[in-house]
């Protein structure tokens, strides 16, 4: 599976940081998909099961850590990895982002750098094991800022 | 029977002068009588000696023997000469001469030898007798001497009435009882006076100390003597003074208590060692609907609710001497109550708890208020920030090559910039007016060319957008009372809302009116609109209908908060009316000059 074939969707709705994350992965050789609303998200996420979800969390709509909630309780997304990405930096919302399931909780302002090495490594986390039970074990919620 | 201090004074004076009188009246009596009646014996004596003496010398030479005849004569005569009864008995017995008596009531009269006088005449030549005297019906004092020269020749016998010394009895008893009346009168005036003059200090005092029982401190008892009763009478006086002190210090502790717990906010319950509710607060009725009296009930019963119940058990139970809870009310509003009891304790027992209801729900508001707030700046400013470290991140890690993009980034990382530093200054401006450290000189100013000012700084931004700005301004408009720099500030805040959310093509119109001492100024726009639902929450910090839409056209979200404190600061009101699709319009005052 190539790197094109992953399915990454970034869910936020500035549009300058939306185009700044899409055009790094794209650089790094992924196809994001961009949306910009919480409704849009979980349309688009109901319908299909993305590899990684970058999520912002103060959303117009539906907030996102509802979004990783709905997301991490759908069996059908179980190989689905969120890494939040957020301006919330209090300690209570990173203690919350583990609490709806997420799998990287990233506070703005973010290293570009920083982000993709996350992404690179989730991705090679899933190429390397396919079993549900190293999925279990590995996707520890990891937090950095 | 209540009988007066003064009567029984008048009384007891009375009786001691009356016992007095009398003793000495029962103790003097017979001695008098005595001594009357030696006197009388002595005269007697004395006279019945004369009166022997005349017969013996009457009498013949001794031995001639009795002389009846001239007895009766010499009876008479020695009676007459004395002014007494006289008597001349012969030796056997028999009267031979009285003065009082005719001859033939002497020669009726039985013989007198038994008389005790006669026989002790007889026997020692003297004899005394006091008897009853049936020949004239009188007590009467007899005194007898035998006569004779050389052997007795007979007895000469005087009597005198005792009646004398009865009548000097009856005199003595009469004055007597003459003087006990009028000294009792006498006493009775005196003590009656006396007793006024003890018993009036007296009477004062305790009309006073009634009067006081009965709450009347004015009343004071006169001070007329330095005595024990004036310094009773003092005594009671500083007691009076004292009691009021106290009465006055009390009554208006418990007057200022009730003012206090009648005017607070919070609400109050006071609970007996039992939890028995003796005190509850008008604040806390009005909160509860309770319209009667709880007092003598449980708190449960009276506010049905088991926090606030356990509150006051786990007091009175020992467990806690404070102990917080809070409770939500849903009638008639959503309301949280922080209640805080306390034991009340007195001497070092427990002798009740005391709650105390805050309504904390503004304040719990304001906190939400002011952790939004802090979680908003924290994002507004975040975000701009990724955005430009992301894009000069993104630059230099190759994108400056790439032709295609590297123009856009640094636009981005430009506009960005802006967007930060307008938030920056606006987020200082809010706080500098919040905290009241803005500094506004409010002076007379030309409204009018601070509009037209204003329309031109936003002119260039509307004509961009082909909008037509219009400013109706009537050709004399009074001064206003502004801060010269707000107020511009207010109306390009207004303006390039309009202009922004208004399409292109559309219109923005500044119209002006007078209110009273008012200038009101609108804010016309043909744009988007507001819907109903955003407009009580429109001058909220960092409310926005649209928030992506808002970001895009680089508000920061704070500009009708600002435009609100400013309006506020200078005294005037700002509200909108809003048709969505149709337009909004924009309403503030200012005060004239």
């Amino acid at each position: 599976m190539t790197k094109a074939e992953k399915k990454i969707i970034i869910i936020e709705d500035d549009k300058h940081i939306n185009r700044l994350i899409s055009y790094n992965l794209s650089k790094n050789g992924f196809r994001p998909e961009s949306v910009y609303d919480g409704r849009e998200a979980m349309h688009r996420l109901s319908g299909e099961n993305f590899d990684i979800v970058i999520l912002d969390i103060m959303l117009p709509g539906i907030d996102g850590f509802h979004i990783c909630k709905s997301i991490k309780e759908n069996p059908a997304a179980f190989k689905t990895f969120v890494v939040i990405l957020t301006a919330r930096a209090e300690s209570q919302d990173k203690i919350y982002g583990n609490l709806v399931g997420a799998d990287y909780y990233l506070t703005k302002p973010f290293s570009v750098a920083k982000l993709m090495e996350v992404i690179n490594d989730l991705i090679a986390l899933r190429e390397k094991d396919f079993s549900i039970d190293t999925h279990k074990t590995m996707a520890k919620p990891g937090v950095s800022n | 029977m209540k009988i007066s201090l003064h009567w029984k004074i008048t009384f007891i004076f009375c009786s001691i002068f009356i016992l007095a009188l009398l003793s000495g009246y029962l103790y003097l009596s017979p001695r008098l009588a005595y001594y009357f009646e030696s006197g009388l014996q002595d005269s007697l004596r004395r006279e019945l000696m004369l009166g022997r003496d005349l017969l013996e010398a009457s009498l013949g030479p001794a031995g001639s023997g009795g002389n009846i005849g001239d007895a009766d004569m010499l009876a008479r005569k020695i009676g007459k000469e004395l002014g007494l009864r006289a008597t001349i008995i012969a030796l056997d017995g028999t009267v031979i001469g009285d003065n009082v008596l005719n001859k033939d009531e002497i020669a009726k009269l039985e013989n007198h030898a038994d008389r005790p006088e006669i026989q002790n005449a007889l026997k020692n030549g003297f004899g005394i007798s006091k008897r009853y005297s049936y020949t004239i019906r009188k007590y009467m004092l007899y005194m007898a001497a035998s006569f004779g020269k050389a052997r007795p020749a007979g007895i000469l016998r005087l009597s005198i009435p005792l009646e004398a010394i009865a009548s000097l009895e009856a005199q003595l008893q009469k004055t007597v009882i003459f003087t006990v009346f009028f000294v009792f009168l006498l006493c009775l005036g005196i003590t009656f006076v006396i007793s006024i003059f003890v018993s009036r200090p007296l009477i004062e005092m305790s009309k006073a100390a009634r009067a006081v029982a009965g709450g009347d401190f004015s009343k004071k008892p006169a001070v007329y003597s330095n005595d024990e009763v004036g310094q009773l009478a003092r005594a009671i006086t500083d007691m009076s003074d004292e009691i009021k002190d106290k009465m006055e210090k009390i009554k208006s502790e418990s007057t200022k208590l009730d003012i206090v717990l009648s005017s607070m906010f919070e609400g109050v319950i006071v609970t007996d060692q039992a939890g028995i509710i003796i005190l509850m607060n008008p604040a806390l009725k009005k909160l509860f609907f309770i319209d009667y009296d709880p007092k003598g009930k449980r708190p449960l019963e009276v506010i049905r609710n088991t926090s606030v119940q356990d509150i006051v058990d786990r007091i009175l139970q020992g467990k806690q001497r404070l102990a917080t809870e809070e409770i939500s009310v849903t009638q008639p509003e959503e309301k949280i109550l922080q209640v805080n009891g306390a034991a009340i304790i007195r001497n070092n027992s427990l002798e009740g708890t005391v709650l105390v209801f805050h309504d904390i729900s503004e304040l719990r508001r304001l906190e939400k208020i002011r952790q939004d707030f802090v979680a908003n700046v924290s994002h507004e400013l975040r975000t701009p920030v990724s955005s430009i470290k992301g894009y000069a991140e993104t630059l230099l890690e190759g994108a400056i090559e790439d032709k295609e993009n590297a123009r856009d980034f640094v636009s981005i990382i430009h506009q960005d910039s802006d967007r930060l530093a307008k938030l920056i200054d606006d987020l200082l401006d809010l706080s500098k007016i919040e905290s009241g450290k803005m500094k506004m000189a409010f002076l007379p100013v030309d409204a009018a060319a601070l509009i037209k000012r204003s329309v031109a700084v936003i002119e260039n931004q509307a004509k961009e957008k082909n909008i037509s700005l219009k400013a109706d301004l009537p050709a004399q408009l009074p001064k206003i009372q502004a801060d010269e720099t707000r107020f511009s500030q207010v109306m390009i805040n207004l303006l390039d809302n309009a202009v922004k959310y208004t399409p292109e093509g559309g219109t923005v119109t500044i119209s002006t009116s007078i209110k009273e001492k008012f200038l009101q100024v609108e804010v016309s726009d043909t744009g988007i609109g507001i819907p109903e639902s955003d407009i009580p929450r429109i001058f909220e910090r960092f409310y926005r209908v649209d928030k992506a839409h808002s970001r895009e056209l680089g508000g920061t979200g704070l500009g009708l908060s600002i435009v609100k404190h400013i309006v506020q600061s200078h005294g005037g009101q700002v509200w909108l009316k809003s048709e969505p699709g149709q337009g909004s319009t924009f309403s503030f005052t200012i005060p004239l000059a």
